[in-house]
C-alpha cells in the first residue's frame, strides 16, 4: 500500500474512532446529564465529559490532518496514474473520488468548528454547555464515519492502471466553453469574494475589539458565504495567474511543487479562518446562560482576531501570483 | 456583610454530601448552613466520622456537595467544573491536611512551593516562600529534606505551604493531632496570628486544646453529619 494512503487512512481512522467514542459519552450526556446534581453518577459523567472533550479536540485535529493527507496522497498518486497531472486526475479516476473529498472537507470543517466550541466550553466555569455540545457531537461523529467510509470506498475502487483525464482536459475545456474567463463571471465572482471577505474581516475585527453576540452571529453567517465565494475566486482568478494560463482553472494544481505548493497555505488559511469564525458565531448562539456569557467575550475576541488574520493571509496569498505575473510580464494582462 | 458588620467570606447553604458505599447511600454531611466572616477563626468540633473532614473538603472546593451551595466571596463554587474549581482553590484557599501530605524526599522550600508547580513557580512565589519560612522559623531548614523534620516543623512547613498563595481562607484538618502540648500551643498561637491578618480560618478537630485556644471566635459541633451547638 502507498505510504501516503496508509497514513491518510490511519489518520482518518484515529479521527473517526475518537469522535465516535466521544459520541458514546455524548449519548449518555443527552440522556442523564443534570448540571444541578452532584451524585456519584453525575460526577463520574462530568469526568467522562472532560475526557470526551479531549477526544473531540484531538479527533478534530486528526480529521483536519486526514483532509490534508487526502489531498497530498491524491497529488502523489497522480504521478502513478496515466493522464493525471495533479490530484484532480486521481479524484476523477473513480466516481467516488470527489464524493470522498467533499465528505472529508465537510467532516473536517464540522469537526474543527466543534473543537472550537469545546475550546469555548473549557473556558465556561460550569458545565452548562454539556448538553448542546453533546447534541452537536452526535451530529458530527456520523459525518466523520461517513467520510472514512467514502475514503475507503474510493481508495479500494482506485485503479492505478486506468487512464485518467487531466484537469486541463476537463476544467479548461469547460472554462473555455462557458467563457468564464471573460470579464463577466470571473470579475463578478472575484469582486464579490473580495467585498464579502473584506466586510467579514472588518466585522470580525470590530467584534474582536468590542464583542457583541449578534455581530458575531452575523460575522459567522457572512463567513459561511465568503468560503464558497473565495473558492470560486481561487478557481477563476488565482489558479490561472499561478500557471500563467488564462484557461487553467484547476485548484488542485496549486498543490503541486511547480506552483510552489501555494495551495496548502492558501486553502489552510481559508479553512482555519472559517473554523475560527464559525466557532465564534456558533459560540455566540450557545452563550445565553450567565456563565457561558461571561466566558464568551474573551473567547470570541481571540477567535475572531485569529480568523481575521487567517483571511488576510489568505487574501495576500491570493494576490501573490497576480502580483508576480504583473512583475514578470511588465504589466501585461493575463486575460484578453 | 455579617450581622456585626464584618465582611462575609464564605457561606454554606443547606450543604449535604451523600456517598454510595457499595450497598447503601450514606449521608456524611446533612444540611449544613452557616457563614464565615473574614478574620474569623471557626472550629468544627466532632468525633471521628462526624463528617467534619468532608465538610472541610467541600468548603475548600475539593469536594462537591450533593445538594446545597457554597458561596465564596458571593460566588457559587459548588457547580464549578474541575479545572475552574482548582483555579479558585489555588488562588483563594490554603489547606493543611491531617497527614500534612509533604513530599518526603523534597526539601522544605520545594514542599512550600509545591502548589504552584503546575502553573509555574515565579520569583514572587520564591520571595513569598522565603518570607513565610522566616516567619515560621524555618529559614535554616530550607534545604533540609521533609523526612528529616520533627512533627512541629512538619506542621509549620505545611502551614507555610498553605499560605504561599496568600489565601483568604485557611482550612486545617486536625492540626494538633500528633503534637505535644508545648508544640500544639505554639502552633495555635501561629494560627491565631494568621486569623488576625484578616483571613478566615476553619479548623476541624476533636482536640479540646483547639476549641479553647486564644483567638477562636466560634465553635460548631458536628454529630453524625449534622451541625448543632
Amino acid at each position: 500500500m502507498n505510504p501516503w494512503i496508509a497514513l491518510q487512512i490511519a489518520c482518518a481512522l484515529v479521527a473517526t474512532a475518537l469522535l465516535v467514542r466521544a459520541s458514546f459519552t455524548a449519548f449518555t450526556v443527552v440522556r442523564h446529564f443534570d448540571v444541578m446534581r452532584a451524585t456519584e453518577g453525575q460526577l463520574a459523567l462530568e469526568r467522562r465529559v472532560e475526557l470526551a472533550a479531549t477526544f473531540v479536540r484531538v479527533g478534530a485535529a486528526a480529521q483536519v490532518v486526514a483532509l490534508v493527507l487526502s489531498a497530498l496522497a491524491a497529488d502523489k498518486l497522480s504521478r502513478g496514474i496515466r493522464g493525471a497531472m495533479c490530484a484532480y486526475g486521481t479524484f476523477n479516476s473513480s466516481p467516488w473520488g470527489f464524493r470522498a473529498l467533499a465528505a472529508s472537507v465537510v467532516a473536517a470543517l464540522a469537526a474543527g468548528t466543534l473543537a472550537q466550541l469545546y475550546a469555548f466550553d473549557a473556558r465556561v466555569r460550569t458545565m452548562q454547555l454539556a448538553k448542546p455540545l453533546a447534541w452537536l457531537t452526535l451530529l458530527v461523529a456520523p459525518l466523520a464515519l461517513g467520510a472514512l467510509a467514502l475514503q475507503c470506498i474510493f481508495l479500494f475502487d482506485l485503479d492505478l492502471s486506468v487512464v485518467a483525464s487531466c484537469c486541463s482536459v476537463q476544467l479548461d475545456a469547460v472554462a473555455s466553453a462557458r467563457a468564464v474567463t471573460a470579464s463577466g463571471p470571473r470579475l463578478a465572482s472575484v469582486a464579490l469574494a473580495a467585498i464579502a471577505g473584506a466586510v467579514c474581516v472588518i466585522l470580525a475585527l470590530a467584534c474582536a475589539r468590542r464583542p457583541r453576540r449578534p455581530l458575531a452571529v452575523l460575522t459567522g453567517a457572512l463567513g459561511a458565504l465568503v468560503v464558497p465565494l473565495a473558492l470560486a475566486a481561487v478557481v477563476l482568478e488565482v489558479a490561472p495567474y499561478a500557471f500563467e494560463v488564462p484557461q487553467h482553472h484547476c485548484p488542485f494544481c496549486l498543490l503541486r511543487a511547480d506552483a510552489g505548493a501555494i495551495g496548502y497555505p492558501l486553502f489552510g488559511a481559508l479553512f482555519l479562518g472559517a473554523i475560527w469564525i464559525f466557532g465564534a458565531g456558533l459560540s455566540a448562539i450557545l452563550a445565553r446562560a450567565p456563565d457561558p456569557r461571561a466566558a464568551w467575550a474573551s473567547f470570541a475576541s481571540s477567535r475572531l482576531r485569529r480568523a481575521a488574520f487567517a483571511w488576510v493571509l489568505f487574501a495576500l496569498l491570493c494576490v501573490a501570483p497576480v502580483v508576480r505575473y504583473a512583475i514578470v510580464s511588465h504589466g501585461a494582462t493575463l486575460f484578453p | 456583610m455579617t450581622h456585626d458588620g464584618t465582611a462575609l467570606l464564605l457561606s454554606a447553604r443547606n450543604v449535604t454530601k451523600k456517598v454510595w458505599d457499595g450497598r447503601t447511600r450514606r449521608t456524611v454531611v446533612d444540611d449544613a448552613t452557616f457563614d464565615v466572616a473574614a478574620g474569623e477563626w471557626l472550629v468544627l468540633r466532632g468525633a471521628s466520622g462526624s463528617g467534619k473532614t468532608t465538610l472541610l473538603a467541600m468548603l475548600g472546593a475539593m469536594l462537591r456537595p450533593t445538594t446545597g451551595e457554597i458561596l465564596f466571596d458571593g460566588e457559587p463554587t459548588s457547580r464549578l467544573r474541575d479545572a475552574h474549581r482548582a483555579q479558585t482553590r489555588r488562588s483563594t484557599v490554603g489547606f493543611v491536611f491531617q497527614d500534612l501530605q509533604l513530599i518526603e524526599d523534597l526539601d522544605v522550600l520545594g514542599n512550600v512551593l509545591l502548589p504552584f508547580v503546575p502553573v509555574g513557580v515565579t520569583r514572587e512565589h520564591h520571595a513569598r516562600a522565603e518570607v513565610l519560612l522566616a516567619r515560621f522559623d524555618l529559614s535554616a531548614l530550607a534545604s533540609v529534606k521533609a523526612r528529616k523534620l520533627s512533627g512541629g516543623e512538619r506542621q509549620r512547613v505545611a502551614l507555610a505551604r498553605a499560605l504561599l498563595g496568600d489565601p483568604k481562607l485557611l482550612l486545617l484538618d486536625e492540626p494538633t493531632a500528633h503534637l505535644d502540648d508545648a508544640r500544639a500551643d505554639k502552633l495555635l498561637e501561629l494560627i491565631a496570628t494568621i486569623a488576625r491578618d484578616g483571613r478566615a480560618v476553619i479548623t476541624a478537630t476533636h482536640d479540646a486544646r483547639v476549641t479553647t485556644a486564644k483567638g477562636v471566635t466560634r465553635v460548631i459541633e458536628m454529630h453524625d453529619g449534622r451541625i448543632g451547638g
